[in-house]
C-alpha cells in the first residue's frame, strides 16, 4: 500500500535536509493541520452528529444523546432521505454526473492529445490557452450564457439560429431538461478533464510507440497497450476532478434544469436556506458523501492497478499525486476490496483472452483497421478540436457581443452602445441602476479582498505543509496526508453547509457564554476560502517539490550554506513556479466559488458570484455581460502576459 | 514569474481602486416628500433585507440624502430564507420585510424586536383594515408595508384568457410556480374544498397528491422570479405576485400578458416591516420605517412596484396613480376580494407543510 503515500520520504535524496528539519519539520505542518482540522474535519463531524439528532420545531435541532433517540433519529432521517423521492433525485444526480464525466472524457481526451501533439511550442501554448481562458471567467456567468443560448422560445439564440437556417421548424425544447444541465456542466468542467490528460500526454515519450511498432504491435495495440495505460493517471485525475463537483452541483441545475433537472445539491440547499431543516439536510449530505466515496474507491482501485505498470513517464506529476491521495481513501477499505478487485481484474483478463481467441481479427483485417485508423484519426482529432473550441467559445462571444447591446435584452440585438460600460465605470450615474450597480461594484471589491487574502494565506500555509511533508518525518504524518487531500473529495455543498453549521454553533456559544456577538463577514469568508484552497495549492506545490533536482541543495550545503540560506537561495527559487501556479489556482477557485461563499457570507459581503447569481435570476441586463467582458479581458491579459514572460525566460535559458 | 505575480496584484489593485461608487446625483422625480429626518443620525448605517423589485428606485437614495446615512439593501429568496438566516443569528439586518404568515413563527422564536411607536408617528397613516390583523393583533412587532395578491400571470397568446385553476392545470405548455409553500399548498387545499390553512395532516397529504398530479406541466419552481421566465418566453404561465406581473406588463408596453385571480379563489397577503432581534441600529431602523410610512414616500413605492398600499393617508390625498387604482390588478374589486384568503400562521403543524413541500418539489413536473 506504499503507493498511497507520497513516496518521496523513502528516498535517500533528502537525507541531509531531514537531519535538521527533523526537529522542527513537524511544526511547519501545524498551521495547515489546525486549519483543516478546525474548518474542515470538525465541521464535517458536527454535520454527521446533527444527522442523528431530532428535528425541533421551526427547524431547530434537539440534541439528545440517548441511544434510543439516536436509533430513532437514524431511522427517521436516513430512511427519509432514501425514500422514493430522494432516491429519484440521487439517481438523477449520479446519472448526470456520469454522463458529464463521460462526455468530458470523450471530448477532452482527443483534445488534450491534439494540443500536446502540436509541434510548435507557441501553437501548443496558444491551443491550451484557448481552453483555459473560458475557465477564467466566472462560473455563474458561463452558466448564465447557456441560459441565453438554450432559451426555449425563438429568443433563445440556438433556436433562433437553427430556425433561421431552416434546420428545424419548431423551437427545440432544451431549457429545463437534464440535457441542458449536462451541456452546461460539460462546458463548465471540460478544462478540468483536459488539463490533467494534457499533462500526462505531454510527458509521454513517443519513442515508446516506435518501440511498440518495432516489437510488431500495430497502431491499435500501440494505443491500447502503450499510450492509453501511460496516460491513464491523467484520465483518472480528470474524471475525479469532473465527477465530484458535478454530482454536488447546485448552480447549473438550478439555472438550466428546472423541475426535471433538479439535483441533490438543490435539495440540500433548500434544507439549509429554505425550510431550514438541518437534520434532514445533514443526513442528505452524508448520503451524498457516501455515494461520492464509493465512486472514489472504484476510481482509486483502477488507479492502483495502473500504478503497477512501470510508468516513469507519468510519475510525480500532479495527476499522480491526486490519484495517490484517493488511493489513501481506498486504503481504508482496501483489506476487503483489495482481494475483490484482484479477482475482478484476473477475471477480466481471462475474459479478454477468451474473447480474443474467439473473435480475434485476422492479420489482413488488422492491417486494414490500421490503415483506416491512420487515415481517419488525424481528421477526427482535428474535427473534435474544432468542435471543442467552438463549443468553448461561442457562449463567451455571445456574452461579449451582447455587452454592447443598446437595450435591456441579453438575447435580442437592438444596436451598438457602450452604455453598460460607462454605467459600471461611473459607478451608476443612471439613477435606475443605482442599486444593482452599487451591489455589483461592492461585490467585486469583496471578491478581490477575499480572493487576495485567501490566496496569500493558503499559499503560505500550503508551502509550509508541503515542505514539511517532503522533508521530515513526524508523528501523524500519514493521517495528515489524508486530511490534506480529503477536502478535494468532498462535494462543495457538503463543505458549505458544514461551515454554516460550524460558525453558527461557534457564534451561539460566544453569545451565550462569552457575551460577544459575532457575525459572518470577511473573516468567515476568508477562513473558509483558505480551508478549501489549501489542498489544491498543496497538490501543485508538492508536485513541484517532488520533481526538483535535489543535487542543487546538496551542492549548496557542500559549499557551506546553512539551512536558512539554502532554502532562500536554492530551494525557494526552484519551487517558485509551483508556488505561483498554486497561488493562481487558489485565486481562481476563490473567485469562482458560489456555495461556500453563500453559506459563510455576512451582511454586505456577498461575493461577485453570489450577486451575479441572484441578478442573473432577476434583473437580466447586459450589465452582467459588460462586467464579465471586463473580467475576460483582464484574464486574457494576465494569461497572455504569463505566456509571454514564460516564453522569454525559456528563451534566456 | 515574479513579474506576473506583481502584475496580477497591481492589476487587481487598479480594479479595486476603481470600485468605490461615485457620488450619485439624487433626483426626486416623483412628488417631493415633506418628511424631515430627526437630528443626530449622520454617518450611521442601516441594513434592509427585502424582496427584489420591491422598493422604489429613489426610496433609499432619498432617505440617505435626507438623513445623511448609508442604507444597504439586500434581497431575500423568500420568507423561509429570511427565517432560516435569522435563526442562524441575525447577520446584521436592521429592517426586514416579511409576509403575514411567518410573523408568528418569528415571534415565537424571539427573532423580532417590539416596535417603539414613539419613534414612528406616521403609523397613524396606516388604514384601519390593515391594523391589528390576526398575525400580530397589537402590531407589537410589525407594521404593514405593501399588500398584494398571488395569482396567475400568463401569456395571452399562448393560453387565451384565464378564469379558473383548471385551465392552469390543463395547459399544455410550460408553467412556473413560486417557491412559496404555504400559498401553493393552500391552493391545493382550496381546490379540494378544504380550509387553505388546515391543521389536518391527512388533508395536507391529499393536497400534496393533488398538486403533484395537477402540476405535471410545471418546469420550474422559482424564488421570486417567475415573471422573468414569463417575459422571456420560457413559460406560458407563471404563478406569481400581482405587482411582479404588473411590472412586466408595464415594461413591455404591450398586451401580451395578463393576470388573473381564478374564480375558485386565490391568496391575498400583507407584507410587513419589522426589526429583527440583535439589529445593530434599531433606532435608525425606526426612523427608516417612519420614513416609509410617509404618504408621499409610500405612494412613490407603490406607484413604482405596482403593489397595494396600506397607507390610507396616501390614498386619501390622491397620491396613488389612477392607472393603479383602476387596472383591476393592484386593487381588485369587492367581488374578487371576497374570494381571496390569507395564509395564517400554523406553527403547530409547520413540519407537515414543510414535508409536503419537500415531496412536491421533488415529484412535480416529472
Amino acid at each position: 500500500m506504499d503507493t498511497s503515500v507520497a513516496s518521496s520520504d523513502h528516498r535517500p535524496r533528502f537525507q541531509l535536509g531531514r537531519l535538521k528539519l527533523k526537529a522542527h519539520g513537524g511544526l511547519l505542518a501545524l498551521p495547515a493541520t489546525l486549519w483543516l482540522f478546525l474548518l474542515f474535519l470538525l465541521p464535517l463531524l458536527i454535520v454527521f452528529t446533527i444527522s442523528f439528532m431530532e428535528r425541533g420545531r421551526g427547524g431547530t435541532v434537539i440534541y439528545d444523546w440517548s441511544l434510543e433517540s439516536l436509533r430513532r433519529n437514524f431511522h427517521d432521517n436516513y430512511l427519509y432521505v432514501t425514500t422514493e423521492g430522494y432516491w429519484l433525485i440521487f439517481k438523477r444526480s449520479l446519472n448526470i454526473a456520469f454522463t458529464t464525466t463521460f462526455w468530458c472524457l470523450v471530448l477532452g481526451y482527443p483534445l488534450a492529445f491534439f494540443i500536446s501533439t502540436r509541434r510548435k511550442e507557441w501553437v501548443q501554448k496558444f491551443s491550451l490557452f484557448l481552453v483555459i481562458l473560458p475557465f477564467w471567467t466566472n462560473f455563474v456567468i458561463r452558466t448564465y450564457a447557456w441560459r441565453v443560448l438554450l432559451g426555449n422560445n425563438d429568443d433563445g439564440l440556438l433556436n433562433h439560429t437553427l430556425l433561421q437556417l431552416g434546420l428545424i421548424e419548431e423551437p427545440l425544447k432544451l431549457m429545463f431538461t437534464t440535457k441542458a444541465v449536462t451541456i452546461g456542466m460539460v462546458y463548465g468542467y471540460l478544462p478540468f478533464m483536459v488539463l490533467p490528460i494534457y499533462a500526462a500526454v505531454e510527458r509521454f515519450d513517443f519513442k515508446l510507440v516506435e518501440a511498440a511498432h518495432d516489437l510488431g504491435g500495430n497502431d491499435w495495440t500501440a494505443f491500447w497497450r502503450v499510450i492509453f495505460p501511460l496516460t491513464l493517471p491523467g484520465v483518472i485525475a480528470g474524471s475525479i476532478l469532473v465527477f465530484i463537483p458535478a454530482i454536488g452541483t447546485y448552480i447549473t441545475a438550478e439555472m438550466l434544469g428546472g423541475t426535471k433537472g433538479m439535483m441533490i445539491g438543490s435539495l440540500i440547499y433548500r434544507n439549509f436556506r429554505g425550510t431550514g431543516d438541518w437534520t434532514r439536510g445533514a443526513a442528505t449530505s452524508m448520503v451524498l458523501m457516501a455515494v461520492v466515496a464509493v465512486a472514489l474507491v472504484v476510481y482509486a482501485l483502477v488507479a492502483q492497478r495502473t500504478e503497477n505498470t512501470p510508468s516513469k513517464a507519468s510519475a510525480h506529476h500532479s495527476a499522480d499525486v491526486l490519484s495517490r491521495a484517493f488511493g489513501l481513501l481506498a486504503a481504508m477499505i482496501a483489506p476487503i476490496t483489495g482481494s475483490i478487485s484482484r479477482q475482478f481484474f484476473l477475471l477480466s483478463d481471462e475474459l479478454n483472452q477468451r474473447r480474443r481467441q474467439k473473435f480475434g481479427l485476422s492479420p489482413a483485417l488488422r492491417m486494414k483497421r490500421d490503415l483506416i485508423i491512420r487515415r481517419t484519426a488525424p481528421v477526427l482529432m482535428w474535427a473534435n478540436a474544432l468542435f471543442c473550441y467552438i463549443f468553448l467559445w461561442v457562449p463567451i462571444i455571445v456574452l461579449l457581443v451582447f455587452s454592447f447591446n443598446d437595450s435591456n435584452s441579453t438575447a435580442v440585438w437592438r444596436g451598438f452602445s457602450t452604455k453598460w460600460y460607462s454605467k459600471l465605470l461611473s459607478g451608476g450615474i443612471d439613477v435606475d441602476a443605482d442599486l444593482t450597480t452599487d451591489l455589483l461594484l461592492q461585490s467585486v471589491k469583496v471578491s478581490l479582498i477575499v480572493g487576495v487574502a485567501a490566496t496569500l494565506i493558503s499559499t503560505i500555509v500550503a508551502v509550509m505543509v508541503s515542505l514539511s511533508m517532503a522533508r521530515s518525518r513526524f508523528i501523524g504524518k500519514r493521517p495528515l496526508e489524508g486530511l490534506l487531500y480529503l477536502p478535494v473529495g468532498i462535494p462543495e455543498i457538503t463543505q458549505g453547509i458544514s461551515l454554516l453549521v460550524f460558525f453558527n454553533i461557534v457564534f451561539d456559544y460566544a453569545a451565550k457564554h462569552l457575551n460577544i456577538t459575532l457575525r459572518s463577514g470577511y473573516l468567515t469568508l476568508i477562513l473558509s476560502h483558505v480551508a478549501f484552497c489549501i489542498p489544491f495549492v498543496a497538490i501543485v506545490v508538492r508536485a513541484r517539490l517532488a520533481n526538483m533536482n535535489p543535487h542543487f541543495e546538496e551542492a549548496a550545503r557542500d559549499l557551506g550554506a546553512n539551512e536558512w540560506r539554502t532554502f532562500w537561495r536554492v530551494t525557494f527559487p526552484l519551487m517558485l513556479p509551483g508556488v505561483v501556479a498554486g497561488a493562481l489556482l487558489a485565486f481562481t477557485l476563490s473567485l469562482d466559488d458560489f456555495i461556500i461563499s453563500e453559506f459563510t457570507k455576512g451582511l454586505n459581503t456577498s461575493t461577485l458570484t453570489v450577486v451575479v447569481y441572484s441578478m442573473a435570476r432577476r434583473t437580466v441586463t447586459p450589465e452582467i455581460n459588460a462586467i464579465s467582458t471586463m473580467m475576460i479581458i483582464v484574464s486574457t491579459l494576465l494569461v497572455g502576459l504569463s505566456l509571454v514572460l514564460q516564453g522569454r525566460s525559456a528563451g534566456k535559458a | 514569474m515574479y513579474k506576473i505575480a506583481v502584475l496580477v496584484f497591481s492589476l487587481f489593485l487598479v480594479v479595486a481602486i476603481l470600485t468605490p461608487a461615485a457620488a450619485r446625483p439624487t433626483i426626486a422625480q416623483e412628488g417631493a416628500t415633506t418628511w424631515t429626518c430627526p437630528e443626530g443620525y449622520e454617518g450611521q448605517t442601516i441594513s434592509v433585507y427585502g424582496w427584489a423589485t420591491y422598493i422604489g428606485s429613489n426610496t433609499i437614495p432619498d432617505f440617505e440624502e435626507l438623513c445623511g446615512v448609508t442604507v444597504q439593501y439586500d434581497v431575500t429568496d423568500g420568507n423561509e430564507n429570511t427565517l432560516t438566516r435569522l435563526r442562524e443569528g441575525n447577520p446584521g439586518w436592521d429592517v426586514i420585510v416579511i409576509t403575514d404568515y411567518i410573523v408568528q413563527t418569528m415571534v415565537e422564536q424571539d427573532l423580532l424586536e417590539p416596535i417603539n411607536y414613539d419613534l414612528v408617528p406616521n403609523f397613524t397613516n396606516i388604514g384601519d383594515t390593515f391594523k391589528g390583523r390576526s398575525y400580530d393583533p397589537e402590531n407589537t412587532y410589525t407594521i404593514p408595508y405593501q399588500w398584494g395578491t398571488t395569482g396567475v400571470g400568463y401569456n395571452i397568446e399562448a393560453v387565451g384568457e384565464i378564469t379558473s385553476w383548471e385551465q392552469v392545470w390543463e395547459h399544455d405548455g410550460p408553467v412556473s410556480w413560486p417557491e412559496d409553500l404555504r400559498y401553493m399548498i393552500g391552493v391545493g387545499l382550496q381546490m379540494l374544498g378544504y380550509d387553505p390553512n388546515t391543521k389536518d395532516e391527512d388533508e395536507i397529504a391529499e393536497a400534496t397528491e393533488y398538486l403533484i398530479e395537477k402540476g405535471s406541466n410545471v418546469v420550474a419552481i422559482t424564488p421570486d422570479d417567475g415573471q422573468v421566465l414569463l417575459a422571456g418566453g420560457n413559460v406560458d404561465i407563471a404563478l406569481e405576485y400581482s405587482g411582479d406581473i404588473l411590472q412586466i406588463i408595464q415594461e413591455c408596453e404591450c398586451d401580451d400578458f395578463g393576470y388573473a385571480l381564478p374564480e375558485e379563489g386565490a391568496n391575498i397577503f400583507i407584507d410587513n416591516l419589522a426589526i429583527p432581534t440583535d439589529a445593530p441600529n434599531p433606532e435608525l431602523a425606526h426612523v427608516f420605517i417612519d420614513y416609509i410610512l410617509d404618504p408621499q414616500v409610500g405612494a412613490d413605492i407603490s406607484n413604482e412596484i405596482g403593489y397595494g398600499t396600506p397607507n390610507q393617508a396616501a390614498l386619501d390625498q390622491g397620491l396613488i396613480l389612477e392607472e393603479y387604482l383602476n387596472n383591476g390588478i393592484t386593487y381588485p374589486d369587492e367581488e374578487t376580494m371576497a374570494r381571496l384568503w390569507t395564509v395564517d400562521a400554523n406553527t403547530d403543524i409547520e413540519e407537515a407543510y414543510i414535508d409536503a413541500w419537500d415531496q412536491i418539489t421533488i415529484f412535480i413536473g416529472q
